[in-house]
């Protein structure tokens, strides 16, 4: 399953995240932003593991079960959407 | 450049944990472009801390309390029109309007404009009235009924669930999670704004709000849409946040074609997890809010001036979004002279 970042959500580079539709606003850590933005120039969910397999020091195992927590966490807060 | 001499009274100058938005509105006014705008307030109280404040207030006068009668208010609007001369007026209370609006043809007979909803309008959205309005103009609101006896809220509970939203028919609400709460609610709302008291059922969701100007006429003169970022413990914004929502914008649109508003509102909704609206309050009068409006690029209280003048305001509807407002405390240090003539006197 893919998915994209809401229209409305912008992120900064220091990793604030602000929801013009909603007003919420975010503050991500380093992974955070690395997902975020990866998701936001329209990458797959392959390409993003790929990416982040490279980037940090973790297993594909740990990889997997982040990225699952933070899409989780995304949805929850409607800051993105499946595609 | 020249600049048109505008002498403007208004109310609403109570700048304390409910603040009233006479002070924002001044604020907006005094930066108003092509005019030097001299403000007069009317206050209830001589603590109202607008009276206090001389760099945005030139005169202040107290005025009697709605319930002392028009009569009374108009007399009193009298001695202070002839001593001060204003063009126009902004009352900035639910409770004061539907005086102020049986005596618009007094203003105007005196040269003194208003622009405000008419008495029908003005009704039809209150809070007693909302499911009805709702009907009228297809517009979605929580279940919500009158109640004047405490026992009736115990019926209700049975029909709507905890929580509840217990509401004073001008100010106030609180969010109750059972009965005992709903019972002490009942009291102390009640004891303040009197009776009916409103329950509402509560609605989960998004809560937002939209300042806004009608033109009477079905078009919007200017509107900003905010959401609550911290708020005091009687729900009060502290901080707010401009937003993006084109819905909620066409939403409110919408419902100021559909009801041909006059004059400065407030809606408060609800955007449930289906994307919804829900119209918790439609507020009869500038927000005390309204000055992100300002800083966000609308100068609604400039703009409701114009049109009161009878001029074509203003009416781009760009803003920024993520404009933030955050409010503070300040003590203002005065001599006890100053109070103590507001107090004796009447004015200062």
């Amino acid at each position: 399953m893919e998915f994209q970042l809401k229209k409305s959500v912008a992120i900064s580079n220091s990793g604030f995240l602000f929801d013009s539709e909603t007003g919420e606003s975010y503050s991500l850590n380093a992974s955070g932003i690395h997902f975020l933005e990866s998701l936001k120039s329209g990458k797959t969910r392959e390409e993003i593991k790929h990416d982040s397999l490279n980037v940090f020091d973790i297993t594909e195992k740990v990889f997997e079960k982040d990225f699952f927590d933070f899409v989780s966490v995304l949805l929850s807060h409607q800051l993105i959407e499946r595609v | 450049m020249s600049q048109q001499k505008l002498t403007i009274a208004l109310t609403g100058l109570n700048n304390h944990d409910s603040p009233g938005p006479g002070i924002p509105v001044a604020r907006a006014l005094r930066e108003m472009k092509g005019y030097a705008v001299r403000i007069i307030g009317l206050c209830y109280e001589s603590m109202e801390p607008g009276l206090f404040m001389h760099a945005l207030i030139a005169r202040s006068y107290l005025i009697p309390y709605p319930h002392a009668g028009n009569s009374s208010l108009l007399h009193r609007l009298r001695e202070i029109h002839e001593k001060e001369q204003f063009d126009l007026i902004i009352p900035n209370f639910d409770a004061e309007l539907k005086g102020f609006i049986a005596a618009q043809e007094t203003f105007e007979s005196w040269g003194v404009r208003t622009f405000l909803p008419s008495l029908q309008q003005l009704q039809e959205r209150e809070k007693v009235n909302l499911p009805v309005f709702g009907n009228r103009y297809a517009v979605a609101v929580p279940d919500s009924q009158p109640v004047f006896q405490v026992e009736d809220i115990r019926t209700l509970a049975g029909r709507f669930g905890f929580p509840l939203v217990v509401k004073g028919q001008f100010y106030e609400a609180e969010v109750v999670q059972n009965y005992d709460q709903a019972v002490k609610a009942f009291f102390k709302i009640s004891g303040t704004w009197g009776l009916p008291i409103v329950v509402q059922k509560f609605v989960h969701g998004l809560e937002l709000n939209v300042v806004a100007i009608g033109d009477g006429e079905g078009n919007t003169l200017g509107m900003v849409p905010m959401r609550k970022r911290y708020t005091t413990a009687k729900g009060k914004a502290w901080a707010g946040i401009t937003i993006d929502d084109p819905e909620l914008m066409a939403f409110a649109t919408d419902l100021i074609r559909k009801t041909r508003w006059k004059g400065p509102l407030e809606l408060e909704l609800i955007k449930d997890t289906e994307g919804n609206f829900q119209v918790l309050e439609i507020n009869p009068r500038f927000p005390a809010w309204v000055y992100l409006a300002n800083g966000a690029g609308q100068n609604l209280p400039a703009r409701l001036v114009e049109a009161a003048l009878g001029k074509t305001p203003q009416s781009e509807a760009d803003y920024a979004v993520g404009k933030m407002f955050i409010r503070y405390s300040y003590d203002l240090i005065c001599d006890r002279s100053e109070f103590e003539t507001l107090a004796a006197l009447g004015e200062g």
